[in-house]
């Protein structure tokens, strides 16, 4: 099979025109497909039906899953006439085993529910590969379609599903009404259980899928065939080989001396031009060359012209996405610190005492304040409505609320009395006395309180001397109201003498004694001190907040509009996903959130064919800028995995911890905040880089480096063997890896600073000055199976063990292994007892007298077996005389099978016991 | 018209009169009060450590009903009727209940004499003064019933004859809360014929001390014995007695929240059968005959709450829902006894 007889025009697609130059193939062909279809896939669904008779509702699953089995006979027959071979049926029938048989299993199981199958296919089938290789063939693959075979497999699920119930609602009108089921049965859910389908209407419905697959399935095959040539067009430029061969075979078939000369004359022109690229070759431009030791094999390349660039980067942070947002806050500002610059430890410990002192002194005057607030004397109209007591307002049918009884209470029982009678003038001293209790000593009342309720909760509650008189007022009160007991007028006047409640102070009152003029001299002279002891001032101070919205989510914004501006492709991707093509492809790809050994391989892959990567160990997560950050790997201390990029390329990462800011001690909120410019020391350092023939000013964390224990080739620029450098540029295969200890150059807020701006644009150049295809990769994980056995490894393990475990130990076994062990068991009379109990409670004597009765029955067959014969009469004066009891008992016991009466079904069951132990001796 | 804000004199705490010299309205000891004071203390002289419990009974007694005792075996039931009975003189009979006792067994039949050649009449042990019922749901509803016309009309119907007992006449049930199986609950209108429905705990540890002590120090472990009981009173004066009670005075405002108690029962969500009149009339009669032991001619709402427990709570049932979240009479009782407003005056 050549290249050449390819029957069909070759040039980059785009997807759905890929898609659907298939489906042109499968509809030039259809009926011969359809031969192929019918002689090879028809058999194969009979033979399945047959096996699956009985299960007619299972067929149409069966048959859905067998589909990568029967997509292999149009793949084959579409993969010949593609090149203008059309296979009859007799090479079919020939081939078949090698049609089916490879990566069949994987195709049944493992790729079944592959998104795209139809595509993976002819890699699959086509190319012979097995295992890794078709892995990595896959993955090549993918990366250029941009889920092209995906989104076919959803087009063609949706069209497959149309042709079924287009046909089965197209011929249900041919389905007999005897295999038809009720569907307003099973809509309305009347007995869903014993709704049943008849197993001709399941065949019919399976024989609808599989016309739907007949019809549908080719297409879908031919749709992923075409995706892939134009997958392998693209990557392997069989178009312009196409063009070369068919260039080569038309001058070579003309053989004419001109043509000769033609070529000849056409490589004497060619020959300057590639000479001249030789020589380039041979003396590459240095690139990168560190300013401490870089090799020294290349010429010395000259100062890069950051201007232009430098300027194009600032106009774009001028815009206002990227406006540096601020807030404006008072800071209380310490004067004695200023003056104490450097506080020892002693210092910072007394610092500390006394500010907890103060915080004391503080409380103790709030507390001293609340507690004695009365001696402020707050004028009347700014005191706080006193609270309405606890409880109820009426009790025993008086209303105590605070404002029902007049405040005068005496004079107003004293003209009750004198007016009214005694009862109105002892219910309002007893009103008042609850009322009075309830507001000065919270006293619990229920509406339900009684006299003597209300007399144990008073003594509960209040003083003695309080408890006392009401005790005596209650006496009092009930004796008048109850009994119709008058109380004399001297009895009343000792109530109201001793009346307690005015002058006893309140329970939750403070102590009188102390001088209100002294306690606010006192308040005074603390306010006072405090406010002298103030050494500082406000200030108002400008806060930082750094970029917003997407300069803060996309710490790379500004590259990508600069890129984008000299014309490059740019696109940010959160993950891995489809690369871009190699030759005209620049990936930044950040290692922070770590690299799966099979991602790495991808990326190698791709830079081996003639990508640029751009490897960042850090700094690519989106986070604010401001304030000035401590720099660090990213990755966490416990992942020591290496790194796979790093390990392949045999590059050396070394991570040293930053040092500490000088922490000054201690920090207060009043202690200033850094200002956001100043920059750390020690932290960044500005390394001279050199990338193609120019070199480049990086600002870069000082505390990541890399080094390499070879001696870098040609078109190589890092650090010598024993030096390190934060910048390092490898050829890898085709292709070229620029690894960057920090994106720091790259972020929003530096790309204006030193030449950061013109690097990342030489960073996209390329030999021919094309646009080139620039992906910002966010992160790159793994699989959902990978980070599950990285995160979960150790709960995974320990469910496979209890999983076996307790299959060990409850999985059936052939034989005893663990012997039996016999509980204490309880005796079984104990059990008919409960048994017996429970039937009584129950109500259902008849069980019992049945079973009973029927063990007697039983016993006297077994017993007397020559007495079967005769009538129950005789039976029952046998057992008469056997058992002592009167005939007529023993006739009802036997025939009894419910009672009203518990004592005579005590008696029936104890006339059959005494039957029952009878025929046992 | 006093005026609102004007301050009253603020009287010094040194010159307050004391509490102690006021003196309530001194009341007249009854008579009544005392004799059943004699009574308790010699009830209690061999019932150690239930004195509510005597004190309930005494009230049932002075208030002329009949009283459900119930609580665990050991716990000397029997013991505190023996006593009542020894106090004041009166006959004592006792009847076992048992599944296959018949009403004649408990009232009384006539029988045919041979020799006189006429109709005798048997009497049944129900002619006494204080009868012992004992575990009286063991016997069917049937016999159970043979009561009521005793309890209510204090008089044996035999062969369309009304025989009437000797007044005073009270009738002790008892029954075990435990153990229920092959029990036949007491009908409700049987229920409703007891005034009080008394609850026996076990004493306290060292009431129960005492009692061990002294049993177990007598020959035969007979110490505590009624028998060695004197009688303190005759039956006269407990009739007397039961009649100065009935004459205590009761304010309408007690009355009526003795009814409101009653009613509170019936419009209780938790409960499904409420008292009826016959509990509030129960209510009022046993706060008088509680007024009249602590020597009172009056009730006042606090003799009717304290006694309301006692006297309803086998006269409603629960709600199956209550019931079965486990929640007790009493607690329900207590919940609707909260709910109602003590009396207006």
């Amino acid at each position: 099979m050549r290249l050449e007889d390819i029957t069909i025009a070759l040039r980059p697609r785009g997807p759905w025109e890929a898609l659907d130059l298939g489906c042109s193939l499968v509809r030039r062909d259809f009926a011969t497909l359809m031969a192929h279809w019918a002689a090879t896939v028809l058999p194969f669904w009979l033979l399945l039906a047959l096996l699956m008779h009985g299960l007619p509702e299972w067929f149409s699953l069966a048959a859905w899953w067998l589909k990568p089995l029967y997509d292999r006979i149009p793949l084959f027959f579409l993969s010949r006439a593609a090149f203008g071979e059309r296979p009859s049926l007799r090479e079919l029938w020939r081939n078949l085993p090698r049609i089916l048989r490879p990566n069949l299993l994987s195709a049944l199981f493992l790729r079944r529910l592959s998104p795209s199958r139809s595509f993976h296919l002819p890699a699959s089938q086509l190319e012979g590969q097995k295992g890794k290789p078709l892995r990595s063939r896959i993955a090549t693959l993918s990366s250029d379609p941009a889920g092209a075979g995906a989104r076919t497999t959803w087009v063609f699920i949706k069209l497959e599903l149309a042709v079924w119930l287009g046909l089965t609602v197209l011929t249900s009108g041919f389905v007999p009404d005897s295999i038809a089921p009720d569907f307003e049965e099973l809509i309305e859910f009347r007995d869903a259980a014993d709704f049943v389908i008849h197993p001709a209407f399941l065949w019919w419905i399976n024989l609808c899928y599989l016309a739907a697959i007949t019809i549908v399935e080719p297409f879908y095959v031919g749709a992923g065939f075409g995706i892939y040539l134009n997958c392998r067009t693209r990557l392997e430029g069989w178009d312009v080989e196409l063009t070369f061969r068919r260039l080569r075979s038309r001058l070579l078939s003309a053989r004419s001396t001109a043509a000769i000369l033609l070529l000849a004359l056409a490589l004497c022109l060619a020959a300057p031009a590639q000479a001249a690229l030789k020589r380039e070759n041979k003396n590459p431009a240095p690139t990168t060359q560190s300013t401490q030791s870089t090799q020294s094999t290349q010429s010395p390349p000259a100062a890069a012209d950051s201007r232009p660039a430098q300027n194009a980067a600032k106009e774009i942070l001028a815009r206002p996405e990227f406006k540096v947002h601020s807030r404006t806050e008072k800071q209380w500002i310490d004067d004695r610190s200023k003056k104490k610059t450097d506080l020892s430890f002693l210092g910072a410990v007394f610092k500390v005492i006394g500010w907890a002192a103060t915080a004391v002194v503080l409380s103790i005057l709030v507390v001293l304040i609340i507690r004695n607030r009365h001696l402020l004397r707050i004028p009347r109209w700014r005191r706080a409505k006193p609270a309405a007591p606890n409880g109820p307002r009426i009790v025993m049918g008086m209303d105590i609320a605070r404002e029902s009884p007049p405040s005068d209470i005496l004079a107003a029982a004293r003209h009750l009395w004198a007016t009214r009678g005694p009862r109105d003038a002892i219910s309002l001293l007893y009103r008042g006395a609850l009322s009075r209790l309830a507001e000065r000593h919270h006293l619990p009342i229920e509406p339900s309180d009684t006299e003597h309720d209300c007399l144990r909760r008073v003594r509960h509650t209040a003083s003695s001397q309080a408890a006392s008189y009401f005790s005596t007022l209650t006496t009092t009160w009930v004796a008048q109201a109850y009994a119709q007991q008058h109380t004399a007028h001297a009895q009343f006047e000792i109530l109201c003498g001793a009346w307690p409640f005015d002058a006893e102070p309140s329970k939750h009152g403070g102590p009188q004694t102390q001088s209100p003029r002294a306690f606010q001299a006192i308040v005074l002279c603390t306010a006072a001190l405090s406010l002298t002891a103030c050494n500082g001032h406000w200030e108002d101070k400008e806060i930082i907040l750094g970029y917003k919205n997407k300069a803060r989510s996309n710490p790379f914004l500004a590259a990508e509009i600069l890129l984008k501006e000299h014309g490059h492709q740019v696109e940010r991707t959160p993950s891995l996903g489809k690369l871009p093509p190699p030759k005209s492809g620049l990936l930044l790809v950040s290692s922070e959130s770590g690299v799966p050994e099979g991602r790495a391989r991808q990326l190698l892959q791709w830079v081996h064919e003639g990508g640029h990567l751009v490897y960042c160990m850090a700094g690519s997560f989106p986070s604010n800028d401001w304030p000035e950050k401590t720099y660090s790997s990213a990755r966490p201390e416990s992942d020591q995995r290496p790194d796979p990029v790093l390990a392949k390329l045999e590059v050396k990462f070394q991570a040293t911890k930053p040092k500490p800011a000088k922490q000054e001690f201690p920090k207060t909120p009043y202690d200033p905040e850094p200002e956001p410019s100043e920059k750390k020391s020690g932290e960044t350092s500005v390394s001279r880089t050199h990338f193609g023939r120019r070199n480049f000013a990086l600002e870069l964390p000082s505390s990541t480096s890399f080094s390499i224990d070879r001696k870098l080739a040609k078109n190589e620029w890092g650090p010598a063997p024993s030096k390190t450098s934060p910048v390092l540029s490898l050829c890898h295969g085709e292709g070229r890896v620029t690894l960057l200890s920090h994106a720091r150059p790259l972020r929003n807020r530096y790309l204006a600073e030193n030449d950061h701006a013109s690097w990342l644009l030489a960073l996209a150049e390329n030999d021919t000055n094309s646009p080139r295809d620039v992906r910002f990769i966010a992160a790159i994980s793994d699989g959902f199976w990978s980070l599950l056995w990285r995160h979960a490894w150790r709960p995974l393990v320990g469910l496979a063990l209890i999983t076996a475990f307790w299959l060990w130990k409850n999985a059936p076994r052939f034989g005893p292994i663990l012997p039996i062990e016999l509980e204490p068991t309880r005796h079984f009379s104990e059990h008919i007892a409960s048994l017996g109990h429970f039937f009584l409670r129950l109500r259902r004597e008849d069980i019992l007298l049945h079973a009973a009765a029927r063990e007697v029955r039983s016993l006297f067959a077994r017993r007397f077996p020559q007495l079967a014969l005769c009538t129950p009469e005789e039976q029952t004066a046998h057992l008469s005389r056997l058992s002592g009891l009167p005939t007529a008992r023993v006739q009802t016991a036997l025939s009894s099978d419910s009672t009203r009466q518990n004592h005579h079904l005590v008696q029936l069951l104890q006339d059959l016991q005494t039957l029952r132990q009878s025929l046992s001796l | 018209m006093i005026p609102p804000n004007f301050p009253p004199p603020l009287p010094q705490a040194e010159t307050l009169p004391q509490p102690e010299s006021i003196t309530p309205p001194q009341v007249a000891i009854p008579h009544s009060a005392q004799l059943f004071q004699r009574i308790r203390e010699a009830v209690g002289s061999v019932f150690i450590g239930q004195d509510a419990v005597i004190h309930q009974v005494l009230a049932a007694l002075l208030a002329g009903g009949h009283v459900l005792l119930e609580g665990k075996p050991g716990l000397g039931k029997t013991h505190l009727v023996l006593a009542l009975a020894r106090t004041f003189g009166g006959s004592f009979r006792r009847i076992q209940f048992t599944p296959d006792l018949m009403p004649t067994d408990v009232t009384g039949h006539t029988l045919f004499d041979l020799a006189s050649q006429t109709f005798r009449v048997r009497r049944g042990p129900v002619f006494a003064q204080l009868l012992l019922a004992d575990e009286i749901n063991r016997a069917p509803a049937k016999t159970q019933s043979a009561l009521l016309e005793v309890m209510q009309e204090a008089q044996v119907t035999i062969d369309g004859e009304a025989h009437p007992l000797t007044p005073p006449f009270m009738t002790f049930a008892t029954q075990n809360p435990i153990e229920q199986d092959g029990t036949y609950p007491l009908p409700e209108a049987q229920l409703d014929r007891f005034l009080l429905k008394v609850l026996i705990d076990y004493p306290q540890p060292a009431e129960e001390t005492q009692i061990v002590h002294a049993v177990a120090s007598a020959a035969g472990g007979r110490g505590l014995s009624p028998a060695t009981l004197r009688a303190v009173c005759t039956p006269e004066d407990i009739l007397s007695a039961q009649a100065e009670a009935a004459a205590v005075h009761a304010t309408d405002s007690v009355v009526h929240y003795a009814v409101a108690l009653t009613r509170a029962t019936r419009q209780s969500g938790a409960i499904s059968l409420g008292a009826g009149t016959r509990g509030a009339i129960s209510l009022v009669r046993t706060a008088k005959a509680c007024a009249l032991l602590e020597g009172r001619n009056y009730i006042t709402p606090d003799d009717v709450k304290t006694i309301a427990l006692p006297v309803l709570r086998h006269r409603i049932q629960l709600a199956a829902e209550i019931a079965i979240s486990g929640q007790s009479v009493d607690d329900v009782l207590e919940s609707v006894i909260r709910s109602v407003e003590a009396p207006r005056t």
